[in-house]
């Protein structure tokens, strides 16, 4: 079910100051479960993360904080990588995002957002399939 | 819909939370003989039953609702909030970068200025912050929970007390300083060796020792421990070792064990399970009283004496159906008064969504008073002594601390095994376990895997976003009045006194008289001592 996620890389960062580890390493183990290869890069500013992907090459981004500064620190993220030109990178973010903002972080560029409360097999189906169809549109170009 | 059954009154979970076993039915076959040896009398030795004789007839819990947000101005005004409304005691926190001695100004930290807790740059803040509240009769707790902050912050708000015309002698209150939170409970983008924090720590712990014998200069923060993904053994295991490490080390600083031990202050988690935390709560005193006696040879009660402060655990509130999260808030809370706390936070029913609103902590203070003044469960002392159940499951996880314990002390004690990553690898396995029992429906949370129906939104707080700004104009104004040549020397003092390894605290005092802000003190410590990269 997970298939297209087996031997992809993914590269996970903490934003700005944000203090707080476990949700991420939760989703780390998750998703090395489901076969992927994790990277966990620490805190990491846009300019950092986009050294990472040039770096790693990942299929998957994701961003985790649970400080409140998703609305600032995303939409740094969404620019810099779509300005980079990495458009083909499945980009997620996770962590304490009242559901509000979720539509905000929608319209950044981010493929899925996974607030509290988010399971770990819906986050990584949802995962799978986005990273199966931009695979598939890679394919096609 | 919702299943009528979780497990069934007859299959009954034959584990606890934290995997102690669980009888269905426990009777005497389940309690060790010498329980009146275990348990003695509240206010004695070994203080199962509670650190004072008459418990909260003598004196009730400290009701210390956590705040902390923006702005010292903005702070300022919910302490004065809360203390209106009958809290007696502050127990302020500090936002992201203060925490950790980073500058609001800085780059990596614009975006959490204010967030999680209020912005502190210079020692104004301070001012601002406590204007107002008298600092000689409301015991004031800085959870300033990272050494490399709680130094400098100590500092400010020694001098800032000062200016008011308190003496140090006069202020009481705590700095929770604790070196796991700074290498292995939180993360940041730097952050100090195990080593060197902890010698952070225990500087401060020293120095006040000596210059404000009122002030707990640590409080064990098993609390967050338990928050990153230990489970109640592990959690206990963790802040009793600490505890010992902090208490062995300012005993090797040639202190006499009768002053320090007093003010070592401790601060633990009210989880899910009722019985288990309860039992938790007793058996730490009991340790704790054991060891102080048996390592240390001290026969004064008052050294022998675990004193704790509890929050109600974060991480059980859900976002789906906040409101459900104010009866979490209150079992949990029963559970620390029944296990003989010294003061409490109950958490806001918004706790997984933002920082408390209005009116999420004054609901939160309420429930406090329900549990003080409605239930009658603060009119005697320990009363679950002598449950079948609740001893049982004391002694089970007094043995089952105890056996970490040891390995944490065999591994090479509690600051090695955080070098060595052990601690990050303890915590992250438990917390993916947790994640899974919730997934798989073993453990049943509403709102999570159980009852999972249509909500309605609450109102979420909205942060002022003004901090920055005005934080980094602060900064600019400090600059601008101080003197220069004065400053850079005092930053220099600062870095000698990292190098030399003498307390730190005089040259840290001096920094702040040349106005030094804390971003520059945080920047010497990271750039003289090196930077820490966590084992995760």
């Amino acid at each position: 079910m997970t298939s297209a996620l087996r031997g992809r890389k993914a590269v996970l960062a903490k934003l700005g100051m944000d203090a707080h580890w476990r949700g991420v390493m939760v989703v780390a183990n998750a998703l090395r479960d489901a076969g992927m290869e994790v990277v966990y890069i620490g805190h990491a500013t846009a300019t950092e993360l986009v050294a990472a992907v040039v770096e790693e090459d990942p299929a998957l981004v994701g961003a985790s904080t649970l400080s409140g500064n998703h609305l600032v620190e995303c939409g740094h993220i969404a620019t810099t990588l779509r300005e980079g030109g990495f458009d083909d990178v499945v980009l997620v973010a996770g962590g304490a995002i009242p559901p509000a903002d979720v539509p905000s972080l929608r319209a950044m560029g981010f493929d899925a957002v996974f607030p509290t409360g988010s399971s770990l097999q819906s986050m990584v189906e949802k995962v799978n399939g986005l990273v199966a169809v931009r695979e598939a549109l890679r394919h096609e170009r | 819909m919702v299943e009528a059954t979780n497990a069934s009154a007859k299959d009954g979970p034959a584990l606890t939370a934290s995997g102690l076993e669980l009888p269905v039915v426990a009777g005497p076959a389940d309690v060790r003989p010498g329980l009146a040896e275990r348990l003695g009398v509240p206010g004695q030795f070994p203080f199962t039953r509670g650190v004072r004789p008459g418990m909260y007839r003598e004196r009730p819990w400290t009701i210390r609702q956590l705040a902390g947000f923006g702005t010292g101005r903005d702070t300022n005004a919910r302490y004065r909030l809360l203390l209106d409304q009958g809290a007696t005691g502050v127990n302020g926190v500090f936002d992201y970068p203060s925490l950790r001695a980073f500058g609001s100004d800085e780059e990596r930290a614009r975006s959490d200025v204010g967030r999680g807790g209020v912005a502190v740059d210079v020692r104004d803040d301070f001012d601002d912050l406590f204007a107002g509240i008298p600092l000689d009769r409301v015991s004031i707790s800085l959870v300033s929970s990272q050494p490399i902050g709680a130094v400098p912050h100590l500092a400010m708000f020694l001098r800032s007390a000062e200016r008011r015309g308190y003496a140090w002698e006069s202020l009481s209150g705590t700095s929770q300083n604790d070196f796991l939170m700074e290498t292995a409970i939180t993360i940041a983008p730097a952050a100090l060796r195990p080593a060197d924090s902890f010698r952070f720590e225990c500087d401060l712990a020293e120095f006040a020792n000596r210059h404000v014998p009122r002030w707990n200069p640590v409080s064990v923060t098993g609390y967050n421990y338990r928050e990153a993904g230990a489970d109640a053994v592990l959690e206990m295991a963790l802040t009793l070792a600490h505890g010992q490490a902090v208490a062995r080390e300012l005993r090797s600083r040639d202190l006499d064990p009768t002053s320090f031990l007093p003010r070592l202050t401790f601060f633990l988690d009210a989880h899910s399970d009722f019985f288990e935390e309860i039992a938790k709560f007793r058996a730490c005193r009991r340790m704790w009283a054991h060891w102080v006696r048996d390592e240390f040879g001290v026969d004064d009660p008052v050294s022998q004496r675990f004193r704790f402060h509890v929050q109600t655990a974060g991480v059980t509130a859900t976002a789906r159906y906040a409101h459900v999260n104010i009866a979490r808030s209150a079992l949990q809370g029963l559970a620390a008064v029944l296990g003989g706390t010294q003061s409490l936070h109950v958490n806001g029913y918004d706790e997984a969504l933002c920082v408390p609103t209005e009116h999420a902590a004054l609901t939160a203070l309420r429930t406090q008073y329900v549990l003080l003044h409605e239930s009658g469960v603060a009119g005697s002392a320990d009363p679950l002594a002598g449950s079948y159940l609740v001893e049982n499951l004391t002694d089970q996880i007094e043995e089952a601390g105890q056996r970490l314990i040891d390995e944490i002390d065999r591994l090479g004690g509690i600051v090695a095994v955080t070098d060595q990553g052990w601690t990050h690898a303890e915590l992250s396995r438990r917390a993916f376990e947790y994640q899974k029992a919730i997934e798989t429906g073993e453990r049943r949370v509403v709102g999570l895997n159980l009852d999972v129906g249509d909500d309605s939104e609450i109102e979420v707080f909205q942060l002022p976003l003004h901090a920055a700004e005005e934080q980094i104009e602060r900064i600019a104004a400090v600059r601008a009045r101080r003197d220069e040549v004065r400053a850079a020397d005092a930053l220099a003092e600062v870095a000698d006194a990292c190098r030399s390894g003498v307390n730190l605290m005089p040259a840290v005092l001096n920094a702040v008289d040349s106005d030094l802000t804390l971003g520059e003190l945080g920047g010497c410590f990271r750039d003289t001592l090196g930077n820490w990269h966590f084992p995760l």
